[in-house]
């Protein structure tokens, strides 16, 4: 496969933004959710 | 006296993410999965284009990403217009909409920098300054501006109304620029070939793996979007929480005892929302 | 006591603008000369007499985009200076009215601005412009300032009020105001006669002003009361 370097890089900054994204989110959670009273939780 | 936020249950924390349902889970077991044979099939299990050659390989993630942020620029304007019109003014969708946004600039940034480096594979250039790219950069500088209007503080309504008319207004900006920029291109009468997908013929298996890609990327946003919405509001109780401890503090002080008897003397629980 | 009319209403705010700056005179005093320099500065980074006139049109309406940032600020600062938007809204005042007055005020003034700055092109960049060329530099001049003062007192409204929010007024404004940025510097090579341009094509481009300026005083209208909701 020629451009070898172009496509992995392409494929891992994808994967990865999102991987660090939903980590970034769930770091965001875990934080705030002590704070939070469980009747303003919907989902829950 | 702690006014600081206590923690509002004493409950110990669960060890799963706060904001996980089950069908959130199931979901993004699936993302997981489908991205991985996403990565078989575009990577390995298909051939390479008659005519792009291996590069094909990049329009496997490049053409979901750029599909999903538009999508998400959709969604934002839908939600801003429920916030609006809708009778309840509910922030629910104030939070999808700035949920959208956020993912929405992540994919947009991806689109344009796979985009730019498949560019540079097939054309020689990082950029050409064709309608469709130079329009992905305005919606990715809009959707930063719209962003920056979120954190401008305020009540949450406030919030919410502002960033609801920028986004509409952005609604109508977006097809104006496009429109101007494919006018001013037309002037320069670009040659057919230099189109940004490469108007690759795909059958099978290809075709397969592009639309799978973008079945996948989908629910990626919708997962995404839904633990950052969820995220928000959390966000946002916390911060009405905390106003509600201030105004406690602030009644305490102005009359009524000094907190000693553990209650702020003013009578007032601060758990109204 | 009836409420005010919104045509009233954007007459009165219109002509306390148009007061203002007669009397301070800081859109004539200090952000012309601001434009005048930044036409200089693109000579000095271009270097090079032919090229200066080929981008003339361009130079001109980058240096009104950029100087109509700064007059947009100032119309929403003498606001902002005792809270008067605030006291217009509590009066009961029609928002669309206080917006259409906004816009009003800023076309006038813009379309002054762009007449200098093109007077200007005529005399660094060596441009000519023949009598069909100056009616279509006229009309571009005021669609263009029509949309760009609509667009300007919707973000402007928006971006008063401190706590760090001026900086967010060119980065809201100027990508939304590209269609214009394009419409009439194409229209103004036409105008020139750029690089063999001929008059003609610059036409069409009016229509493109127009839309841009209709919608956004549509949705101006609509929408700068619940924008600038305080």
């Amino acid at each position: 496969m020629d451009h070898v370097e172009f496509i992995v890089l392409c494929w891992v900054l994808t994967f990865g933004a999102l991987a660090v994204y939903a980590r970034r989110t769930a770091r965001q959670a875990r934080r705030l959710d002590p704070l939070v009273d469980p009747k303003d939780k919907p989902w829950t | 006296m702690n006014t600081s936020l206590r923690p509002a249950s004493t409950a110990p924390a669960s060890t799963a993410p706060p904001t996980r349902t089950p069908a959130s889970f199931k979901l993004g077991v699936a993302v997981i999965l489908g991205m991985v044979l996403l990565a078989l099939l575009g990577l390995f299990f298909t051939d390479e284009d008659i005519v792009q050659g291996s590069t094909v390989r990049i329009m496997y993630v490049h053409v979901p990403t750029a599909w999903v942020a538009y999508l998400a620029f959709v969604v934002t304007a839908l939600g801003s217009a429920a916030y609006l019109w809708g009778k309840q003014h509910s922030l629910t969708f104030d939070r999808v909409a700035g949920a959208s946004a956020e993912v929405g600039v992540l994919f947009m940034g991806l689109t344009l920098v796979t985009g730019s480096l498949w560019g540079r594979i097939t054309w020689g250039t990082y950029w050409q300054w064709d309608p469709r790219l130079t329009t992905t950069a305005f919606l990715f500088v809009t959707y930063i501006g719209y962003l920056a209007v979120r954190g401008l503080g305020g009540t949450h309504q406030q919030r919410a109304k502002r960033s609801a008319v920028v986004a509409l207004l952005a609604v109508l900006e977006i097809p104006l620029v496009h429109f101007s920029v494919v006018l001013w291109r037309s002037l320069h009468q670009e040659a057919s070939v230099l189109r940004p997908d490469g108007d690759v013929t795909m059958d099978g298996l290809m075709l397969f793996t592009l639309l799978f890609g973008v079945a996948v990327f989908t629910a990626a946003f919708v997962w995404l979007v839904l633990h950052r919405q969820r995220v928000l509001t959390m966000a946002d109780a916390v911060e009405t929480s905390g106003l509600d401890a201030a105004v406690a503090m602030r009644r305490s002080e102005a009359g009524g005892t000094d907190g000693k008897d553990g209650t702020d003397g003013s009578g007032i629980d601060g758990s109204d929302r | 006591m009836s409420r005010p009319s919104t045509y009233k209403v954007a007459l009165a705010v219109a002509a306390k603008d148009l007061r203002i700056e007669r009397r301070s005179k800081v859109v004539a005093n200090q952000i012309l000369p601001f434009a005048g320099i930044v036409m200089v500065l693109f000579a000095f980074a271009l270097d090079n007499d032919g090229i200066l006139q080929r981008v003339a049109p361009g130079l001109v309406w980058l240096a009104t985009l950029f100087s109509s940032i700064i007059v947009v600020q100032r119309t929403f600062a003498v606001e902002s200076a005792d809270n008067a938007l605030d006291a217009l809204r509590v009066a009961g005042l029609p928002p669309a009215g206080v917006f259409l007055g906004k816009v009003m005020a800023l076309t006038a003034q813009l379309v002054l601005f762009e007449a200098v700055l093109v007077v200007l092109a005529l005399v660094l960049y060596q441009v000519s412009v023949s009598l069909g060329g100056a009616v279509l530099l006229v009309t571009t001049g005021m669609l263009a300032s029509i949309g760009l003062a609509a667009m300007g007192a919707l973000y402007g409204g928006l971006s008063i009020g401190g706590r760090g929010r001026e900086t967010l007024l060119p980065l809201l404004l100027l990508p939304a105001v590209a269609p214009i940025l394009i419409a009439a510097t194409r229209a103004t090579e036409a105008a020139f006669g750029s690089d063999g341009t001929p008059l003609r094509e610059g036409w069409p481009w009016m229509g493109l002003l127009g839309v841009f300026g209709a919608l956004f005083l549509f949705g101006g209208t609509l929408g700068f009361g619940t924008l600038t909701d305080e």
